[in-house]
């Protein structure tokens, strides 16, 4: 396994970290969440950040956490889906390149963070959050952190490589 | 450093709102806020760089809709003949091929043309992909399956074991140099992709392509 500086994959995948904080501030504001302060992208660590009031309840809190989740998986699907669809022969071609790029970029961002899960834990274990919550947040968490974990073996590219040209390819396989 | 609870100490509990000074707190928060302050700090703008980028992503998003409509009907076409193929239901996956191998006739479809033609009974549409596969470069694994239909087109019924020869696969095999990353299948005159003469074939009979011999050539 072969070690890239952080630094590097950051400003490679820029997009991507800007995605993954611009939809945590997206679902503080549909949450009615008030924002205290965003860091959209820097090379240091953490790459992003957003800095925000406690949420009202514990699936605010719950949604906020996994917004990225969702939005930075979804929006690099779409991206990357006519690469995923190219013949082998049009693949290098320079639009679909800059798709690539920036589709495999948001959906490498797509995992929270070990700062979101634990800010997420913490809302788990306060007296308000519901037992539903809890038992659908609870794994969530676990995969964040594992997820966190095997980012040194290249998961988050893994798990992009999935969304980006494994999900086209199964759902091609489901219709056909 | 002094503890956290010295500096809470040290720092008096604010007695108004931290943006407008207001002494009235909103209940529905424990930030020193007013109400008006706690929404403002709800709808938290997005600078207008970032709003940009979100239009480009946006644009992104919408070009790869765009492409992706067309590419996904080939996408699937292509997946579901490729299951008939795997499935043995070869007339379905030749009439599939047929469309595909318009718009892509590379070495592989060309192959699995080939394959599901002469499994489906279409002789002459197989030889025909086989003809026009002369002169391209191919992996290994392409020059081993070429072979093996080669093969079945010289076993057709009718022709003679003394005419085999004539399909040069004996040659292709003697030509294949193992430890070799790749092949060339070439004729003795290579041939534009869509002008290759269709071959004069008589069911039964071998195939001769123009009587130029298939050759192998490592890259």
């Amino acid at each position: 396994m072969f070690f890239i500086p952080g630094f590097v994959i950051t400003l490679l995948t820029f997009p991507g970290v800007i995605v993954h904080e611009a939809a945590h501030q997206l679902m503080c504001r549909l949450t009615g969440t008030p924002v205290l302060n965003v860091c959209y992208f820097q090379t240091e660590n953490p790459a992003g950040y957003v800095i925000h009031d406690e949420p009202s309840t514990a699936w605010k809190h719950f949604l906020i956490s996994v917004a990225p989740f969702l939005i930075n998986s979804i929006v690099g699907l779409l991206i990357c889906l006519p690469v995923a669809l190219a013949e082998p022969a049009e693949g290098f071609a320079p639009v679909n390149l800059l798709l690539g790029w920036v589709g495999f970029s948001v959906a490498m961002h797509a995992f929270p963070s070990t700062g979101d899960a634990a800010s997420l834990w913490a809302a788990l274990k306060k007296p308000n959050a519901s037992w539903l919550l809890r038992i659908i947040a609870f794994p969530v968490v676990i995969v964040i952190h594992i997820g966190a974990a095997l980012s040194v073996v290249w998961f988050d590219a893994i798990y992009a490589a999935m969304v980006c040209f494994g999900a086209p390819a199964a759902f091609l396989e489901m219709v056909a | 450093m002094a503890p956290a609870s010295d500096d809470a100490e040290a720092k008096p509990k604010p007695t108004a709102c931290v943006g407008c000074g207001s002494i009235q707190f909103s209940t529905l928060t424990k930030l020193p806020l007013c109400e008006p302050c706690r929404l403002g700090l709800v709808k938290y703008p997005f600078p207008l760089w970032v709003r940009l980028a979100a239009v480009i992503v946006a644009s992104l998003v919408v070009v790869s809709l765009a492409l992706s409509r067309e590419r996904i009907q080939a996408a699937v076409h292509v997946a579901h003949t490729k299951k008939m193929k795997s499935a043995g239901r070869w007339q379905e996956a030749f009439e599939g091929y047929q469309s595909i191998i318009a718009d892509h006739n590379d070495t592989k479809t060309l192959l699995d043309y080939a394959e599901t033609a002469i499994n489906s009974g279409h002789v002459q549409e197989a030889s025909r992909a086989m003809y026009t596969l002369a002169g391209r470069q191919a992996t290994r694994e392409q020059n081993v399956r070429a072979n093996a239909i080669l093969d079945r087109l010289a076993r057709l019924p009718g022709s003679s074991a003394s005419q085999r020869p004539s399909y040069r696969t004996a040659e292709i095999r003697e030509a294949f140099q193992l430890g070799q990353p790749s092949i060339q299948l070439q004729s003795g005159q290579l041939m534009p992709m869509n002008s290759a003469p269709t071959p004069q074939m008589n069911l039964g009979q071998p195939i001769r392509l123009n009587n130029a011999p298939i050759q192998l050539q490592t890259r």
